[in-house]
């Protein structure tokens, strides 16, 4: 059996582990020490109850006293029957209105309208006095449209006049068909800002499908992300995630930063999609994040993807220690060391404070590999911290030494001479710079 | 029959009667709920509050593992309490009541995290304080940060499995999930966690 995944480790914990778990575990110290780690875990956060001993007598009567006598009407309830209720009610006015009337002396227009489009069309309760083009205005989605023409039209110092009636709009004729009015509007033309604060108070999924396509647009992309972060609702944050995964801007980013775990979530779940290219993404963005899932997602992508880099680049992006350290211990694993090498290169100094804790840290072998990477890195708190191992009783110096005898560049080759001049580090600094000095012919 | 062998029978039996035994108490539980529900519907007021203290406790436990303070929780109770109080009425019996108050308990903790959440951001335009530890943190903030960071789900999935012992298809009753989603919520919060807290062990 192969090392288990975290999903068998979670499965073992429940007793639900796969045939030759229990072998694989006796065989295998990685594996085991995983099940430890969780083992651990489960004892500090039993450790930590916080509902232990926290049994308090009075809190039943403290509760139930601060409730009303009566269960509150819920809002949405009220305005679900408030208006059929209402409108129901006005037509036996109506129609005494319309009996009362006298006949009208224009002839009523022509009954059949095959050529009408197909937009519900109130039936008129009276012949009306003549040809009425605007008569499919009483039609319930055509004064849902007329409210969002008038928010569109607005001055954008007076729209918050006309949100109530936009809203009230939407709930009548539903989202969707005034999302898809006001994308033919915004295709002719309309005003950018206005568009983008219509569908915001429009809200919904159409509404913010829509304003994810907008934000993926150069041009409204910064007002578009900014409205669906103040949505924050969970239709909103996919479609932050989608725009920043096809187009990781600083703005949808920082959008997803605040979402927090909303974005973490929807990203989790793309984590374990079957598209390697979503994965990827997922990771990528959940690393921007500061997500530390990050870590064993990785660890995961780099073993099983033919390309390991994009997953090693992941964790360098997390920057966290432990991510380090995770990707030299990766590198090791995979036998890809001068690539990990070349990854934390790439975020340079960022790196630095990094690699010099994982070389004090316990983990030797990581140790040793944070001095090779760290004498690549071309900076001067690399080189600090370089030197400073030199007179170290860390036993790493020789570890230094070697790979300073790897690196071009005056500062390297004067750190070498200052090993020579140490009688234990005499000859190991001698054979380092003649491989440079042969190296250099 | 020998006296020996009824002995053992009798002893053999034992746990099969435990478990008829506990069977025909929720059976018994969910009947006098059921009819708490129905005079609650009547107009009894009352019956709400009997319905509330019968769960109580566990959802008082179940807030203060969410919410890991005091205050906290009994904010996230009131509220929850509340809810329960106006959606009474429309409780269609489809889980138990226990379930049924679970779930709100920790839709009401989502609800109020992410209005938290956005009101920071919106008020400071700070970043939300990172879980992961300075150095020199103490150990058990490391967890509670830990902890913090969990989505509702996750943490309420956990509390469930870690403090109360309960397995998966349990914790799925208890909170009207699916089984595989408690599996998966279970495995992202120990994978969380794992990803703070294993390098320091």
């Amino acid at each position: 059996m192969s090392c288990p995944r975290w999903e068998e480790l979670s499965a073992h914990r429940d007793g639900d582990a796969p045939p030759g778990f229990a072998q694989h575990l006796d065989a295998c110290p990685v594996c085991r020490t995983s099940v430890e780690t969780l083992d651990r875990m489960e004892e500090r956060l039993l450790g930590l109850d916080p509902a232990a001993g926290a049994e308090d007598p009075t809190l039943a009567d403290r509760l139930l006293s601060r409730l009303p006598p009566r269960p509150p009407e819920p809002r949405g309830r009220v305005l679900r029957f408030a208006l059929p209720l209402a409108a129901a009610a006005l037509i036996p006015f109506a129609l005494i209105q319309v009996l009362n009337r006298p006949p009208s002396p224009v002839p009523p227009p022509p009954a059949a309208r095959p050529a009408d489009p197909p937009i519900a069309v109130a039936p008129a309760p009276a012949p009306s006095k003549g040809p009425t083009p605007d008569r499919r205005r009483s039609a319930p989605r055509d004064r849902a449209t007329e409210a969002l023409e008038r928010f569109l039209a607005a001055p954008p110092g007076g729209r918050h006049q006309h949100v109530a009636a936009l809203r009230a709009a939407a709930r009548v004729a539903g989202p969707g068909p005034l999302v898809a009015r006001l994308r033919r509007i915004a295709r002719r033309g309309a005003d950018a800002g206005a568009v983008i604060e219509t569908a915001y108070v429009l809200d919904g999924p159409e509404a913010t499908t829509y304003l994810g396509e907008l934000a993926r647009d150069p041009r409204t992309g910064p007002e578009a992300v900014n409205a669906l972060s103040r949505l924050g609702t969970r239709s909103a944050v996919t479609a932050l995630v989608r725009c920043a995964a096809a187009e990781p801007s600083e703005g949808a980013v920082r959008a997803l930063r605040e979402a927090r775990d909303l974005a973490r979530e929807v990203l989790l779940a793309d984590l374990d999609a079957r598209d390697d290219a979503t994965r990827l993404r997922a990771l990528a963005l959940l690393a921007r994040l500061g997500a530390p899932e990050v870590i064993p997602a990785a660890d995961r992508e780099a073993r099983r993807a033919r390309d390991p880099v994009p997953a090693l680049r992941a964790l360098a992006r997390l920057g966290t220690t432990d991510a380090f350290e995770a990707l030299l211990s990766l590198g090791g694993a995979l036998g890809k060391e001068a690539t990990v090498a070349q990854v934390i290169r790439g975020v340079s100094e960022a790196a630095i404070p990094a690699l010099q804790e994982l070389i004090h840290g316990r983990n030797r072998e990581v140790a040793f590999r944070a001095v090779e990477v760290l004498a690549g890195i071309d900076h001067p708190s690399a080189i600090v911290t370089l030197e400073g191992l030199l007179d170290d009783r860390s036993g790493l110096a020789p570890a230094v030494v070697r790979a300073l005898a790897r690196v071009q560049g005056p500062e390297a080759t004067e750190l070498l001479h200052e090993a020579r001049a140490r009688p234990s580090l005499r000859w190991e600094a001698e054979l380092a710079l003649r491989e440079r000095a042969g190296r250099n012919l | 029959m020998t006296p020996d062998a009824r002995a053992t029978s009798h002893l053999s039996d034992a746990p099969n009667r435990m478990e008829t035994g506990k069977a025909q108490a929720t059976a018994r539980d969910a009947e006098t709920e059921r009819r708490l529900v129905e005079e609650f519907r009547r107009g009894d007021r009352a019956a709400f509050d009997e319905l509330a203290r019968r769960h109580l406790p566990a959802l008082h436990r179940f807030a203060l593992r969410l919410t890991g303070r005091a205050a906290d929780a009994e904010d996230l109770l009131q509220d929850a309490l509340l809810r329960a109080l106006g959606g009474l009425a429309r409780f269609r019996g489809e889980a138990s009541v226990g379930t049924w108050l679970h779930r709100i308990v920790c839709n009401v903790h989502g609800s109020r995290r992410r209005a938290d959440e956005r009101r920071r951001a919106a008020e400071a335009r700070a970043p939300v304080p990172e879980a992961a530890a300075e150095p020199g943190a103490r150990d058990d903030e490391v967890v509670r940060r830990a902890l913090d960071r969990l989505p509702p789900t996750q943490r309420a999935v956990l509390a469930l499995r870690v403090y109360e012992g309960l397995q998966p298809a349990e914790i799925a009753g208890r909170l009207g999930l699916k089984p595989g989603a408690v599996r998966m919520n279970l495995l992202y919060a120990r994978r969380t966690l794992a990803g703070f807290l294993a390098p320091r062990e």
